[in-house]
């Protein structure tokens, strides 16, 4: 409970914090949100008149004020750019981007966890050394350079897929999910290479520990003693990691979304920012914090579950 | 050990030659291509998927800014009367007009049958209710500027509406292309309704706008059933879509583009309808002394710009006008300044810069055209001695810094005019106009431009507009360069595009052929 308490007053400070800075950006930057609706010739009176009405000419704290009220309240605003309910907007994106996160969160594992244990168990043999050597090289592509080499290699010329033809889900749930493989293989691959080499340190680490020549001992298989012994102890690193692999995974998302045409939170999230819409950004901002945050304290929750010797 | 590091670099080579090949265009096949004529016969129907490179701002005719939102827009709205693409303006919902002599009185006819797309005729009061719309002032000033010279919109009867000026005005039927829409009509944004050849069947935020033939349609009717603009911001993965198949069309691609696109599609070549010039902060030292700025226009080479950023295509221009506003161009001003860079050396000294100076020219950076055009300048200006710097910034901070604010020395962007008319590219550089960001004060051009808009003879009117374009090449106003080349990409399943000399993309022209 006390737990749980701690973590609750950390999220809370913590989007204050966010919301607050993204509020800041904002007045930094140049642009005006009234001009960026009236277009480049509108007279300055009209452009006035707009900001009057979009209340863009109040004190900064109280606009902050009155858009944490109604945030709370549920009503995140109207975007300016599109004249809809930024609710809206958001939610019909966010199936998108939260099956791209779920999907590529989910190739991850499977890619890294059978890998991993097979360099263990092989280590320093010809197929850990070929993973070594691949793993390096794919760690160091950035996602949306993997995404285009994908686009060139299975989208123009094997055409198994057609890079930008997109189909919402609401058209049809199957081809949009067939559509997302490809972003989301271009998101996995580089995480799981990095999986990849954190797990087999951690597991080989756990091989050459005491128990487990006790177990090898008593006549155990290798394969046993790996699976049963050493993958739950090799495990505690690599959940802090895939802890960060999630908020990583939506910020590579947002470019990989522009890379392969997807119309998600990413895209909605930079053509806010270069529309100067406020609403829509300062609403995606703090619900990307919200989730991170939320996922690291599932993280925290679950590291302790693993290893009782943490206290959190 | 070692033998890992060969490896890794085997394996970084191989990626590295992926990438490089697939930027590399073979630059000779485009030639064949844009020669290319289709040979199929036109049939009805069918689906076009057209690129766009941003999304829709409103669906609010009268509410829309950029001219990426306008020029789609175009298939579903109509004014009174509409841009041709001879740049002629053709009766639309009005069957007929008539202008006063003293130019102070529009009176339209309206067409009989014309019906907008929820069924409903259109009547008198929608366009007393649209004109309206535009001109009122409440919200600080009027929608279209140029509406504030409207007195009164008056309905004479059913089919009648008479719009009275309080000056005379004898380019005013230019403006007279604003959408007519429904009477008290509240849904816009979400189920927008127009008189145009196409109606509005879905729109999906960062992702597309769909639209589809109207059947009621009062003229020539669209060959096309339905035509989904996606919305492709990315550069780069427009020439991947259009390869892919995803997309069938995309307007406004680089020479760079359009010469990886050498199997299935025709590339047509136009322009962009819009000046393309270093624009010149005439208030700032030592920019406000014409010498200087003459030496600038004698060390610039127009020609060479083209040939670097797109293999020579693009239109020469040497004034505020473009070649699309065929009336008003004059094709002497063009070569008014050419390269000569002991003349701009010369002009330098007198100026009191023997050894140049520093200028930085501020660019929007999304816009490669205009960035590629700076970097030669950069080296075009070298020569003279003058030092450049370029910083590229973000469109929204360019329009608060250079264009609002006139925080600059000088830019490149491209001037175009939301109308058909000579006007608008011209009336900026007066004195006290509020869009004069390059700051241009010349007395006699504030008095030929005042004898300008007060004439009503035609001819004489379009003598004094070229003499306003002539003072520009001589004050050296700015660096006058190019109206750059549009290449427009069509899959060889459609044909029939159709260039406007302003921003339109007429998708009712297009036609799938066999």
């Amino acid at each position: 409970m006390k737990f749980i308490t701690k973590k609750m007053v950390g999220l809370i400070i913590a989007l204050l914090i966010v919301s607050i800075l993204a509020f800041l950006a904002f007045e930094i930057i140049p642009g005006d949100p009234a001009r960026a609706i009236l277009g480049i010739d509108a007279t300055k009176s009209s452009v006035q008149a707009l900001r009057e009405e979009m209340g863009l000419n109040r004190p900064l704290p109280q606009r902050y004020g009155q858009w944490m009220l109604d945030f709370l309240k549920g009503d995140w605003g109207i975007s300016y750019s599109y004249q809809l309910p930024v609710r809206e907007l958001i939610s019909d994106k966010l199936p998108i981007t939260v099956v791209m996160t779920g999907v590529s969160f989910l190739m991850i594992l499977f890619i890294s966890i059978p890998f991993s244990l097979l360099c263990a168990r092989y280590e320093n043999k010809w197929i850990d050394r070929i993973f070594l050597i691949l793993n390096q090289t794919i760690m160091s592509i950035p996602s949306f350079f993997v995404g285009m080499i994908l686009t060139v290699i299975f989208g123009l010329t094997l055409r198994w897929f057609v890079p930008g033809d997109y189909i919402s889900y609401k058209d049809n749930a199957w081809e949009f999910f067939k559509y997302l493989l490809f972003p989301c293989l271009a998101i996995a691959l580089p995480r799981s290479a990095m999986t990849i080499k954190i797990f087999r340190n951690s597991l080989i680490e756990q091989l050459h520990q005491d128990y487990i020549r006790t177990a090898l001992s008593r006549g155990n298989s290798k394969w046993r003693v790996l699976i049963r012994h050493a993958f739950g102890n090799g495990l505690i690193p690599i959940v802090t990691f895939l802890g960060m692999t999630i908020a990583d995974i939506a910020a590579s998302s947002i470019v990989i979304e522009q890379v392969f045409g997807i119309p998600g939170i990413g895209r909605t999230l930079i053509s806010g920012i270069s529309n100067r819409d406020y609403p829509v950004v300062e609403a995606i901002v703090v619900w990307i914090a919200v989730v991170v945050l939320v996922l690291n304290a599932i993280v925290d929750y679950i590291y302790r579950r693993l290893d009782k010797r943490i206290e959190v | 050990m070692k033998r890992r590091g060969i490896a890794i670099l085997l394996m970084l080579m191989m990626f590295v030659t992926i990438a490089l090949n697939g930027c590399s265009g073979d630059k000779e096949k485009t030639l064949s291509t844009s020669e290319n004529k289709l040979s199929g016969n036109p049939i009805e129907g069918g689906t076009i998927k057209v690129g766009i490179s941003q999304d829709l701002d409103s669906l609010d005719p009268h509410r829309a800014g950029s001219a990426g939102t306008k020029e789609v827009l175009f298939n579903m709205y109509e004014g009174l009367v509409k841009p041709d693409k001879d740049g002629n303006l053709k009766e639309a919902v009005a069957s007929k007009y008539e202008i006063s002599d003293d130019a102070r009185v529009y009176t339209f006819t309206l067409r009989e049958g014309v019906k907008f797309h929820n069924g409903k005729d259109v009547t008198a009061e929608d366009v007393k209710y649209s004109i309206d719309r535009c001109a009122d002032t409440s919200n600080g000033g009027p929608l279209v500027s140029a509406y504030s010279i409207i007195e009164s919109v008056n309905v004479l009867d059913s089919q009648t509406v008479e719009i009275r000026l309080s000056e005379p005005n004898t380019e005013f039927l230019a403006y007279m292309t604003t959408a007519i829409i429904p009477k008290d009509y509240q849904e816009m944004e979400t189920k927008p309704v127009g008189t145009g050849p196409f109606k509005f069947v879905s729109r999906s935020p960062q992702e597309n706008f769909i639209i589809e033939k109207n059947t009621e349609y009062w003229g020539e009717k669209a060959h096309l059933d339905q035509v989904e603009f996606r919305v492709i911001s990315d550069a780069d993965m427009l020439v991947t879509n259009l390869k892919s198949g995803a997309i069938d069309m995309a307007v406004r691609l680089t020479s760079s583009q359009a010469a990886q696109l050498t199997e299935g599609f025709h590339i047509e070549e136009g322009t962009m309808n819009l000046v393309q010039a270093l624009y010149l902060n005439n208030k700032v030292e030592p920019l406000n002394d014409v010498r200087v700025r003459q030496a600038l226009c004698y060390a610039a080479n127009p020609d060479e710009i083209m040939m670097m950023i797109a293999d020579g295509k693009g239109v020469r221009v040497g004034t505020s006008m473009y070649p699309g506003l065929k009336k008003y161009f004059d094709e002497q001003y063009t070569t008014y300044y050419e390269q000569d860079i002991e003349k701009a050396k010369e002009l330098l000294k007198e100026a009191g810069y023997p050894d140049g100076f520093d200028l930085e020219i501020k660019v929007s950076s999304a816009d490669q055209p205009h960035v590629d055009t700076a970097q030669v300048l950069k080296e075009q200006f070298k020569q003279i001695g003058v030092n450049v710097t370029i910083r590229p910034i973000e469109w929204e901070a360019w329009m608060d810094e250079v264009y609002i604010g006139r925080e600059y020395e000088s830019t490149v962007v491209g001037v175009d005019a939301s109308n058909l008319s000579a006007r608008a590219m011209l009336e900026r550089f007066v004195s006290d106009a509020e869009n004069n960001f390059i700051g241009f004060e010349n007395v006699k051009y504030d008095e030929l431009f005042k004898k300008a808009i007060a004439t009503v003879d035609e001819e004489e009117q379009i003598q004094l507009y070229k003499e306003l374009e002539g003072v520009l090449a001589e004050e050296a106003a700015n660096v006058y360069i190019q109206d750059l080349a549009n290449l427009v990409a069509v899959s060889n399943q459609f044909d029939g595009y159709t260039f406007y000399p302003l921003y339109v993309q007429d998708m009712s022209t297009m036609y799938m052929v066999e």
